[in-house]
């Protein structure tokens, strides 16, 4: 087969006419004799097939071979535009430039290193380590400003997305009970989701969907403490509400394990429409007290210091460790009302024991008094 | 009646090949019934099929092909040289071998001739010929995409390079590489490196 232009070679097969020498000059070189990926132009593969991946199989194509790797600033917009469509809320100008900083100004890879922090699990499992010998101050210092950015889904659809700054230092904060709350209960947030038939059942609730990353931009480092999708789903019998649990584990300062719980309540507005009416955080521990704001900024820093967990299969072993993490909170409460039931044996036992032994010892007395006596 | 006739078919054909009449249905200028205008529209392709002309399109083994013009134009590139007056005799194409040329007419002529698409059926139609157009072999894929991007013809792009991206999706490295067939041609520093990076995507 010939592929020049200029003039035929003289070996060209029998039956093929020669080329005529008045073809315009085409600028895309000729086609190889087995084409394989590596005769795509660079430009196609960058603009039409690597703007169709998802984050995960672009990350894994850029590890298989120097063919999928772009130029920075392709790169960077590449990413950026992952990170939008996945979390709509990082689309804001606040919030974008925040993740620019994220890396320096020459490689532009701060996309990519948000996405890369903010899509896998929090942490390695905390419920199937030991528990953590007193770990290593952390080379940097604790957050002094934590920027929430949540979205939430229905079917994929993106319906509530709100940014929220919670200042870090001061006594306010250290000393009551972490909580960052979203909505404002007097205006609850009217989403454009229409719900029909049993609008509160769970089976509908299972498609929404929900992300809430923390941004601490000093430390230009960010984690997603959601569940993705939600680990229980509650509906209150009085008031018809939904509670949806999302919510990931980490490993606490003392005990093992932590939860950190993000509730959402909707309801159903007079319209028909699906109304959020709380969106919140706090971080509990085992024995289902919340923590104050101190040692939960200290657990979060670990955190976000710490290695990211996997990012395949996040939802399922996200809800994994949620289940194992509730039995073992169930496991924790029955021994110690074992504990309990034990002493309170004891302490019977003790003073049945006692009891027994002082009418021995009246008995004993007053026979002695009656044999004293008749002698 | 005339809303039915839709830009595209305005723009594919020269105004030459058919009546004068104004877009306004409601004009009363227009002189044509009711009845015969309905009697037009229901000849209306194969009237115009058989009045075209035929393009002649010539691969880089040197084999013909003709076909409509209508076809041809789903190309943009085609269609240019056909506007700037380049193809009188035969249009060549030296960067698109027979077998995929007659592919990608095979392409056009079934999007051309499906309508466009606004019943269910000939939607679910298209979708399942694109889905088997696209079952071939992998160095025919990229000769369909070379020659999609050379020709300029946006669907056929959009469907060959979806169907690449769809293989390179929720794959491992090792197994995007032995789909493609590619060497790993990092160094044993620059592969550390990326895998540090992107490690949480499939471990």
């Amino acid at each position: 087969m010939s592929h020049t232009t200029t003039h035929p070679p003289p070996s060209a097969p029998v039956g093929l006419s020669s080329i005529p020498a008045d073809i315009p000059d085409t600028h895309i070189p000729p086609p190889t004799t087995t084409s394989g990926l590596s005769s795509v132009p660079a430009d196609i593969l960058d603009t039409q097939i690597l703007t169709r991946l998802d984050g995960p199989s672009l990350a894994s194509a850029t590890c298989a071979s120097t063919l999928f790797s772009t130029t920075h600033h392709h790169h960077h917009h590449l990413w950026s535009t992952i990170c939008h469509s996945t979390w709509p809320s990082t689309a804001t100008d606040h919030i974008a430039d925040i993740i620019s900083t994220f890396s320096d100004n020459r490689t532009r890879t701060g996309y990519r290193s948000f996405f890369s922090q903010s899509f896998p699990l929090p942490t390695l499992d905390p419920t199937t380590l030991p528990p953590p010998s007193p770990p290593p101050p952390p080379s940097s210092s604790p957050a002094t400003e934590l920027i929430s950015t949540v979205d939430i889904h229905y079917r994929n659809i993106p319906i509530f997305t709100k940014t929220e700054t919670t200042t870090t230092t001061g006594d306010w904060f250290q000393f009551s009970p972490f909580r960052i709350d979203l909505i404002n209960p007097k205006n609850v947030f009217t989403t454009p989701v229409i719900l029909s038939g049993d609008a509160t059942c769970p089976e509908v609730m299972e498609n929404v969907t929900l992300s809430w990353i923390l941004i601490d931009r000093f430390n230009k480092r960010s984690v997603n403490l959601s569940s993705i999708k939600p680990v229980s789903v509650n509906r209150h019998w009085l008031s018809g509400e939904v509670q949806l649990r999302f919510g990931s584990i980490l490993a606490g300062d003392d005990v093992a394990a932590v939860e950190c719980r993000i509730a959402v309540v909707s309801g159903v507005s007079e319209h028909g429409n699906m109304q959020l009416r709380e969106v919140v955080m706090e971080i509990e521990g085992m024995d289902g007290k919340c923590l104050d704001g101190r040692g939960s900024l200290g657990i979060l820093h670990r955190v976000m210091e710490g290695k990211r967990g996997n990012g395949v299969n996040r939802v399922e072993e996200g809800r994994r460790r949620y289940r194992r993490y509730e039995e073992m909170k169930r496991e924790k409460r029955e021994s110690r009302e074992r504990k309990s039931r034990v002493e309170g044996t004891l302490d019977v036992l003790c003073l049945v024991f006692w009891l027994c032994v002082s009418i021995g010892l009246f008995f004993v007395l007053i026979v002695k008094k009656f044999i004293l006596k008749r002698d | 009646m005339l809303k039915n006739l839709n830009s595209k078919h305005i723009q594919r054909f020269s105004y030459k090949y058919l009546p004068q009449f104004p877009i306004s249905p409601n004009s009363p200028k227009l002189g044509f019934s009711r009845s015969q205008i309905a009697n037009y529209r229901s000849n209306f392709p194969t009237t115009i099929m058989s009045s075209s002309k035929t393009i002649v399109l010539r691969s880089s083994d040197g084999e013909t092909f003709e076909v409509d013009e209508a076809v041809a134009v789903e190309s943009q590139t085609i269609k240019h040289m056909i506007e700037d007056g380049c193809a009188d005799t035969s249009i060549p194409l030296p960067n698109v071998t027979s077998k995929i040329l007659s592919k990608v007419i095979e392409y056009c002529k079934k999007h051309v001739e499906t309508p466009n698409a606004d019943e269910k059926v000939a939607e679910e139609d298209l979708k399942s010929f694109d889905a088997d157009f696209v079952k071939v072999d992998q160095s025919t894929l990229f000769d369909l995409i070379l020659a999609a991007n050379y020709l300029n013809i946006k669907s056929l792009l959009d469907l060959t390079c979806q169907t690449v991206a769809d293989m390179i999706k929720g794959k491992t490295p090792e197994e995007i590489r032995k789909t493609f067939n590619i060497k790993n041609d990092f160094t044993p520093e620059e592969e550390e490196e990326v895998r540090r990076e992107n490690a949480w995507a499939f471990e």
